[in-house]
This record gives structure tokens, C-alpha cells and sequence, in this order.
């Protein structure tokens, strides 16, 4: 019972700390409109002609190009960990090396 | 920590890892999929939070005492984090075309949101690589260490090599 309670509280606190984010991007939305307001021009679709439309980037269904941004997104956080780890190697060669030298 | 919880530790990182990895690659499952994989997604990223909240209360009490950098650093990646991942969910939601308009809600979501998931989400990638990095020790010894060639079963090689090469 103590326990539930327990998970219960946290899981409001960490609601709380979500909403304070939210509130914080909400405020920050609200003033970008303010100024996205007066900037663009209003759109003539007369002035558009035969445009195509602009393609839709959310597609429904799996693609090549969906796939490849699967394996860029796998290997963008491989990488990461990668340098991470060399990095982590090569300080602590460093540090024993100069832990030999003095 | 009990054997029952990193059990529930090492399933919840498996999915939260897949399910991440799903989400920034929207292009690959499709806006539906994306959004329902999203909702999935938050549910155990809080299950993920609660498992770790101990870990995380005691690294906040203790951060301007003496602890090591390591721990320091990894306590603002997670911060860092929850804030990107946060507003990468809210906004997702607010610009969501399939969940929120079945659900019945309409959510005024504009450009300033499209720019701020699009914002989130990078920036959830590069913090995911780098908080999979600072416990990648963790990751090694729970997730990939059952699936790792144990040093008797080398021995038990070793010995069974033995023979042979006596026999030669």
C-alpha cells in the first residue's frame, strides 16, 4: 500500500515537472505566433498557378528512403557511443601516462 | 537492486531503445504507426523514469557533494533528456493528424510546433546515443552480457581442444 502510494507520487511529480516544460514551450509558441503573425504575406492561391504540391513527408507505409533514416538514426547513436568509448580509452591512457611520468 | 527489477529494467530499455529508434524514423512506419508507436513509447519511458527514480533522487542529492564526474554528467543527460523528450511527445501530440482527432480532441497545432517536434527530436537522438554511452557498462553486463561467450565456456573449449591436439 506504501509502495502505491509511493509510485503514485512519483508519477505526479514527474507529471508536474512535464507540465512546467509544456507550459514553458506553450509560452514560447504563443510569442513566435505573435511574430509569425505579422511576417508572411497572405497567400493568393491565384498567384500559385500549377504549382505542385509540396510532397508530404509522412507518408503512410514503410519506404527505402523510411528505412534509411532507420540505419542513419542507428548509426548516428552507434557513432555517439563509439566516440564515447574511444574517448573514454584515450583519457585514461593519458592519465596513465602522466600518472607514470610524475 | 532486486533481480525482479532489473528484469523489468533490461525489458523496459530493450523497448524504449527499439520504440525511440521507431519514432525518429517516422518515414520508415508511417504517420499512424508513428503516432500509436509514440503513445506506446511514453507509457514505458515512464515506467523507465519510475524504475530509475531512486537512482535518479539520490544522484540529485547528492550532486554538489563529492561524486564522480561521471554520475554528475549523467544526471544532466537525463535531465537534458526528459526536457527533449517531453516536448518531442507534447508536441507530437499537438500536431498529431490521426490519434487526437479519433480521441475527438482538435489540438491547434502550427507551424512553431512542427519546428519545435522536428527540434526535440534531434536533439533526442543525440542525447539517447549519448545516455546509451554513459551506461553502456550497464548495458553491457545486463542486456548483452547473457548473449556474451562466457570465460568457463572458453575453459570447457580449451579442453575439449585438448585431445585432439594430443592426438595428433
Amino acid at each position: 500500500m506504501k509502495s502505491t502510494f509511493k509510485t503514485i507520487g512519483r508519477i505526479l511529480l514527474i507529471l508536474a515537472v512535464a507540465v512546467i516544460i509544456i507550459a514553458g514551450l506553450s509560452a514560447l509558441t504563443s510569442s513566435t505566433a505573435d511574430v509569425s503573425a505579422i511576417q508572411p504575406p497572405a497567400f493568393d492561391p491565384s498567384m500559385a498557378g500549377d504549382m505542385p504540391a509540396p510532397p508530404d513527408h509522412h507518408e503512410e507505409g514503410a519506404s527505402a528512403l523510411g528505412l534509411l533514416e532507420l540505419a542513419k538514426n542507428i548509426g548516428v547513436i552507434g557513432l555517439i557511443v563509439t566516440i564515447y568509448w574511444f574517448g573514454q580509452k584515450w583519457t585514461g591512457q593519458m592519465r596513465r601516462r602522466r600518472g607514470f611520468a610524475s | 537492486m532486486s533481480n525482479k527489477k532489473t528484469v523489468y529494467k533490461i525489458i523496459t530499455d530493450i523497448v524504449v531503445a527499439v520504440g525511440t529508434a521507431l519514432l525518429l524514423s517516422a518515414k520508415a512506419t508511417g504517420e499512424t504507426l508513428h503516432e500509436w508507436i509514440g503513445v506506446a513509447v511514453l507509457a514505458v519511458v515512464l515506467t523507465h523514469l519510475l524504475l530509475s527514480f531512486d537512482w535518479f533522487a539520490a544522484a540529485a542529492r547528492r550532486f554538489f557533494q563529492k561524486q564522480s564526474f561521471r554520475v554528475r554528467v549523467n544526471w544532466i543527460l537525463s535531465v537534458a533528456l526528459f526536457i527533449a523528450m517531453t516536448a518531442a511527445f507534447y508536441s507530437g501530440l499537438v500536431i498529431s493528424k490521426v490519434l487526437m482527432p479519433a480521441l475527438g480532441i482538435e489540438l491547434a497545432g502550427g507551424i512553431s510546433w512542427k519546428s519545435i517536434h522536428t527540434i526535440a527530436s534531434d536533439f533526442t537522438l543525440y542525447l539517447v546515443g549519448l545516455h546509451l554511452a554513459v551506461n553502456w557498462k550497464w548495458v553491457v553486463k545486463h542486456i548483452l552480457g547473457p548473449f556474451r561467450r562466457q570465460p568457463r565456456q572458453v575453459a570447457e573449449n580449451h579442453a575439449t581442444a585438448l585431445p585432439i591436439r594430443q592426438a595428433r
